[in-house]
C-alpha cells in the first residue's frame, strides 16, 4: 500500500474506534475533556508504535505457539514504563487518567495490530500501520470528547501536562444551555452511537473524496 | 514438540521475561525517586509545620491499617512519623496531620480540612483542642470536647489510629489507656415548642451579661433534675451560656457551662446533637421547637428555659 | 454490613459495563443471544473471581514485600492470560457447542478491560482478602446481567425496523445508553 494509503486506512476506512469497535473502554471513559483525551491519545501512540516495531523486528524468532504470550509481555512492559514516566512527570494527567492507563495493556487495538499485522511485515511499515491506527484511534477519541465536553460544560480547554500551563481555555455555549447527561456514561453511548451511524452512512453513501488509485 | 523446540521456546521466553523485567526495574529506579517527591511536595507545608526542624521526609508506602483512617504516613528523617488522617466528623470528613516524634510523644497536630458546625464541631480545629493534643505521649488518654462529642472523637480516633500504628512500628506496648469509650448518640424524644408552657415557666437566674458587636453571650442558672425532683441536699441548678444575635433575634449557639444533674443522664444535654438544634432557630417565634432527649427531660427542659430567658433582653 | 454494601454498589451503582465502561468488546459481540451471554458471563466471573485471588495473593505475597510492585501489570496480565487458556481448554471439553458459539471472544476474554481492572483495583483500594473476594464476585455478575438483558433486548432489535445507519452496532450503543440511565437511577441505594 502507498504511504498515504496506509495511513488513511487506518484513520477513516478501518478507524480503529467506530468501524473496527476496538478499545472502547478507553475512548468511552477518558472522552470527558479534550485534555485527558490527548493525554490518552499520546500514549496509546507510543505504545502502539513503539510496540509494532518492536515486534516486527522480532517477528521471525519469536516462536509461534507462544507468540500471544511474547506480544503481551511486550506491550505490558511499554504500558509499565509510559505509566511510570507519567507518574514522575504528568503527575495531574497520570491522576486524571487513573486505572485506564494500564489499561491499555488491554487496549484490543494494540494486541490486534500485533496479531493481525506487525507479525507479518517489515519494520517500516508497521510503524507506519501503527502511526495510522494510533491517528485513527486520536481521531475518534478527540471527536467524542470534544463534543461531549463542549455540551456537557460548554467550554474547552487544553493544559499542557508538563507544567499544567494553560493552552486555552474558552466559553463557547453559555452555561444555561449545557446538557450534563453528556458528562455521565449515559450520554457517551449516544455520542458515540451518532459518530458511529454517521461514519456507516460516510462510508456506505459510495461519495468518498477521490483517491489516488492503489 | 520435539525437546529441542521446547527448550527454545523456555528459552526464549526466559530471556524475554528477564528482559522486560530488567528494562522496567532501570525504568523504576529513575521515576521512583520523581515519584516520592512529587508525593511530598504536596503535603510539604503541613509536614513542616510538624516538624519544623526537620528538611527531610520521604513517604512510607505500604502501611498496615486495620482502622481506615491513615490516609499516609511521611518519615521525618530523624525526626520522627507525620501521619495524614482522616475520619467522618459530625457532617463531613476531617482530615488532619500528626506528628509522632522519636520519642513517643506528639508533637505537632494541623487540621487540614474541617466544615463542621460553627460553635461545636469546629472547634476540633481551635487551639485548646489542638492543646489538649500536643505533648501527649502515644498512650496517654486524651479529652473530648464537650458539646462536639461527635467531631472530637473523630479526631481523637483519627489520631489514635495513628498511634496505633505509631506504637506497632516501635514495638510500644499500648495498656488500651489512650482509647476513647463511644458514649452513645442519646436518643431524641418528644418535641417542645417555645411557646409551651414548659418551655416559658422559668425559673432562672442571668449571672452575666457579656456583649460583642450584634451578639448577647447571657450566662444562666437553671433549675434542673436534681433541683425539681432529685430534692438532694446541695441540689444546684445547671448553668448554660446562651448567645443570641440581638438584631436578629436568632440564636447562634448554647453551650453548657456547669452540669449539676446526675452523671451519665443529664449530661447526655452535653452532646452537639441536642445542643446543635437552638442554632439559627427564632427566638420570638411561637413554631420555633427542639426534640428533648429521651430519658433526660428535665434537664433538656431546663436548656430550653435558659434559652427561653433571654427572649425580650 | 459494609461488606453488603460493597456488592451491590459493584453490581448495580458502579456497574462494571453500564458505569465503567470496561468489558465492552463481549457486550458488542457475543450479546446477540440469550445463551452465549450466560454462558459468556459465567466463563468470564470464572476468570476474574479465581485470578482476582491468585493476583491479591501474587501482589500481598511476593510483589509488595519484595519491592516489585512496578511488575504488577505484567505478572497480573500473564496470570489471566493463562487462566483464560485454561478455562478455554476446560470449556472446550465439556460443552463444544459453548465453545463454537462464544468463538473468537473467548481467547478474548484475556483483553477484557474488566478481568485487569478488577485484579489492579483490589491493590489500589487496598481490599483485605474478604473484600477481594466480595469484589471479585460482584463486578462479573453485573457484568453477566448486563449482557442477559442486553442480549433479551437485542433479539428483538434484530427482527424490528432499524434504519440503516444505525444497523447493529450504533442502536446497539443507545440501548446502552437508555440501560446506563435507568441503571443510574439507582444511584441512591446505598
Amino acid at each position: 500500500m502507498s504511504l498515504f494509503k496506509n495511513l488513511s486506512n487506518g484513520m477513516i476506512k478501518e478507524n480503529p474506534v467506530f468501524a473496527l469497535y476496538l478499545g472502547l473502554c478507553s475512548v468511552l471513559a477518558v472522552s470527558n475533556t479534550i485534555n485527558n483525551a490527548l493525554g490518552m491519545s499520546v500514549a496509546v501512540i507510543i505504545v502502539l508504535t513503539v510496540s509494532n516495531v518492536i515486534i516486527a523486528a522480532m517477528r521471525k524468532v519469536i516462536p509461534y505457539e507462544i507468540r500471544i504470550p511474547v506480544y503481551i509481555v511486550v506491550i505490558a512492559t511499554l504500558v509499565k514504563i509510559v505509566e511510570m514516566l507519567m507518574q514522575a512527570y504528568t503527575p495531574e494527567l497520570f491522576t486524571a487518567l487513573g486505572v485506564f492507563i494500564p489499561l491499555i495493556v488491554v487496549n484490543c487495538i494494540i494486541l490486534g495490530r500485533a496479531e493481525a499485522y506487525a507479525s507479518k511485515n517489515t519494520v517500516g511499515a508497521s510503524f507506519i500501520d501503527g502511526i495510522g491506527m494510533g491517528l485513527g484511534y486520536t481521531v475518534g477519541i478527540f471527536l467524542l470528547a470534544a463534543i461531549r465536553q463542549l455540551l456537557a460544560t460548554g467550554g474547552l480547554n487544553l493544559i499542557n501536562p508538563f507544567n499544567q500551563f494553560v493552552f486555552f481555555d474558552i466559553t463557547i455555549i453559555p452555561s444555561e444551555f449545557t446538557i450534563p447527561l453528556f458528562a455521565q456514561p449515559a450520554g457517551a453511548f449516544i455520542t458515540f452511537a451518532v459518530l458511529a451511524a454517521l461514519l456507516e452512512v460516510y462510508k456506505q453513501s459510495g461519495t468518498k473524496p477521490a483517491k489516488k488509485g492503489a | 514438540m520435539n525437546n529441542k523446540k521446547i527448550i527454545h521456546i523456555t528459552l526464549f521466553l526466559a530471556i524475554i521475561a528477564s528482559l522486560s523485567g530488567g528494562l522496567l526495574s532501570f525504568v523504576n529506579s529513575l521515576t521512583a525517586p520523581i515519584i516520592n517527591e512529587n508525593a511530598i511536595a504536596a503535603e510539604k507545608v503541613t509536614l513542616k509545620l510538624l516538624f519544623p526542624n526537620t528538611d527531610e521526609f520521604a513517604p512510607v508506602t505500604g502501611f498496615e491499617d486495620e482502622t481506615g483512617a491513615i490516609l499516609s504516613i511521611f518519615e521525618a528523617k530523624g525526626a520522627g512519623l507525620a501521619y495524614k488522617v482522616s475520619r467522618m466528623g459530625y457532617a463531613n470528613p476531617i482530615v488532619m496531620m500528626v506528628g509522632i516524634s522519636n520519642d513517643g510523644k506528639i508533637v505537632g497536630f494541623e487540621v487540614l480540612e474541617l466544615a463542621d458546625t460553627p460553635g461545636y464541631g469546629m472547634k476540633v480545629g481551635e487551639a485548646p483542642f489542638k492543646n489538649s493534643i500536643i505533648g501527649k505521649s502515644t498512650t496517654d488518654g486524651l479529652d473530648l470536647i464537650s458539646g462536639s462529642t461527635i467531631s472530637s472523637m473523630a479526631a481523637i480516633n483519627a489520631i489514635n489510629a495513628a498511634r496505633a500504628h505509631f506504637n506497632n512500628f516501635k514495638g510500644i506496648d499500648d495498656d488500651g489507656s489512650g482509647s476513647v469509650v463511644t458514649p452513645p448518640v442519646p436518643e431524641l424524644g418528644r418535641t417542645i415548642l417555645f411557646s409551651s408552657d414548659e418551655a416559658t415557666s422559668v425559673t432562672t437566674v442571668v449571672t452575666n451579661e457579656v456583649v460583642n458587636g450584634d451578639e448577647k453571650t447571657f450566662t444562666v442558672e437553671s433549675n434542673g433534675y436534681s433541683v425539681l425532683e432529685g430534692g438532694y441536699a446541695d441540689a444546684k441548678p445547671n448553668v448554660f451560656n446562651v448567645t443570641i444575635n440581638t438584631v436578629t433575634k436568632v440564636i447562634v449557639k448554647v453551650e453548657v457551662v456547669e452540669m449539676n444533674d446526675t452523671k451519665g443522664i443529664g449530661d447526655k444535654v452535653e452532646h452537639e446533637v441536642f445542643l446543635s438544634q437552638f442554632v439559627g432557630l427564632e427566638l420570638e417565634d411561637e413554631n420555633s421547637s427542639v426534640d428533648i432527649i429521651s430519658g433526660v427531660t428535665r434537664t433538656s427542659i431546663s436548656v430550653i428555659r435558659a434559652v427561653m430567658t433571654t427572649r425580650g433582653k | 454490613m459494609e461488606l453488603f454494601s460493597l456488592f451491590i454498589s459493584a453490581i448495580f451503582i458502579n456497574n462494571i459495563i453500564l458505569n465503567r465502561f470496561l468489558g465492552m468488546c463481549p457486550f458488542m459481540g457475543v450479546s446477540r443471544k440469550t445463551s452465549s451471554a450466560l454462558g459468556m458471563g459465567g466463563a468470564v466471573t470464572f476468570v476474574i473471581f479465581f485470578s482476582s485471588i491468585i493476583t491479591f495473593g501474587l501482589y500481598t505475597y511476593v510483589l509488595d514485600p519484595f519491592n516489585l510492585r512496578y511488575m504488577d501489570l505484567i505478572t497480573f496480565i500473564l496470570i489471566i492470560a493463562s487462566f483464560v487458556q485454561l478455562v478455554e481448554m476446560i470449556i472446550k471439553k465439556f460443552s463444544p457447542s459453548l465453545y463454537k458459539s462464544l468463538g473468537i471472544f473467548l481467547p478474548l476474554i484475556t483483553t477484557n478491560c474488566a478481568v485487569l481492572f478488577v485484579a489492579l483495583e483490589n491493590i489500589k483500594q487496598g481490599f483485605n482478602f474478604t473484600e477481594t473476594v466480595v469484589y471479585a464476585l460482584a463486578v462479573p455478575i453485573g457484568f453477566t446481567l448486563v449482557l442477559i438483558i442486553f442480549s433479551s433486548i437485542r433479539e428483538r432489535l434484530d427482527i424490528a425496523d432499524v434504519p440503516q445507519a444505525l444497523k447493529g452496532n450504533p442502536v446497539a450503543m443507545i440501548v446502552a445508553a437508555i440501560m446506563a440511565l435507568a441503571f443510574s437511577g439507582l444511584a441512591g441505594l446505598v
